[in-house]
């Protein structure tokens, strides 16, 4: 799907979520839906925490719909700036819990089980085993970004406009964030 | 002649072809919507105009929460004092100076 009709279909089923179209919800599903949960994923590092977060972004999106203003923007930008800040929501408050030590470090973020056939799957947890910590150990904003760009196929004025930053400050970000990436699994190839 | 030292331009569609094959690693797996559809939905059936509680517990609604109760005490406190007369004030100016007296009184 290119990105104008994504646009116009997101568009059209903000306007029937704000006239109560419960329905209009599921299709926003469909266009962000797998997005969202991959950025959330390599956000947190959790599979469970991220399909929590994706769930909370639609809920947020529903209880907030009439609060929506096309004026300020498209509705990918409100959506991922949702997103966006809950994941920073949870990661602080897990930063919280962890100096406490109530909570443990999980585990890599993988991919669902449910792919078919044995062999993708192994190949799938292999590809995010080494992919996971190579984005993790990217700074914050330059991962953000990039998981914006790459998981939510967001252009750089969309990213610029969810994260609240110009568009050569996103340029920047991504640039310097598959530098980072290519140098890391690069050393992890030659390993 | 283009002079080899010099560092080359970034291509802008090897980026495009590391972000797309980027981004089809990431959402493998994930593409299924159907469960994520069905989650919220039954979410918002059970109860349509609900606020994750976890909303509440940031740092800013937490701090406005505070600041509330110590302004409804302060208020509380003003209101409560002349209930008592001069008397009441007498008492607290009492008790505020029987706190400095070693031993108390």
């Amino acid at each position: 799907m290119t990105a104008e009709a994504r646009a116009k279909g997101a568009s059209e089923a903000m306007d029937a979520l704000m006239r109560g179209d419960r329905l209009a919800l599921s299709r926003l599903i469909a266009l962000y839906g797998p997005g969202i949960r991959a950025f959330a994923a390599h956000q947190l590092g959790d599979a469970s925490e991220a399909e929590d977060i994706a769930q909370e972004v639609f809920l947020r999106v529903w209880s907030e719909a009439r609060r929506y203003d096309p004026a300020r923007g498209a509705v990918s930008t409100w959506i991922w700036r949702i997103a966006a800040n809950l994941c920073t929501d949870r990661r602080r408050r897990r930063a919280v819990r962890r100096f406490l030590g109530l909570e443990a470090v999980p585990e890599a973020a993988l991919p669902d089980d449910a792919m078919p056939g044995a062999e993708r799957i192994v190949a799938g947890r292999e590809q995010m085993r080494q992919l996971g910590p190579a984005l993790a150990a990217l700074p914050d904003r330059q991962r953000e970004a990039l998981l914006m760009r790459t998981a939510g196929e967001l252009a750089t004025a969309e990213i610029a406009a969810a994260m609240g930053l110009s568009p050569g400050a996103v340029e920047q970000l991504l640039v310097r964030a598959r530098a980072g990436l290519r140098r890391t699994m690069g050393e992890k190839d030659d390993d | 002649m283009t002079d080899p030292k010099r560092p080359r331009d970034p291509d802008p569609l090897a980026d495009d072809a590391f972000d797309a094959a980027l981004g089809a690693r990431l959402r493998a797996g994930r593409e299924d919507t159907a469960t994520l559809s069905a989650a919220v939905l039954s979410r918002l059936a059970q109860d349509p105009r609900q606020t994750p509680p976890g909303r509440w517990l940031t740092p800013a609604p937490m701090a406005a929460g505070f600041a509330g109760l110590m302004t409804v005490a302060g208020v509380a406190g003003y209101l409560w004092v002349p209930l008592f007369g001069a008397g009441g004030e007498d008492a607290i100016l009492a008790a505020a100076l029987g706190g400095l007296v070693p031993g108390g009184f």
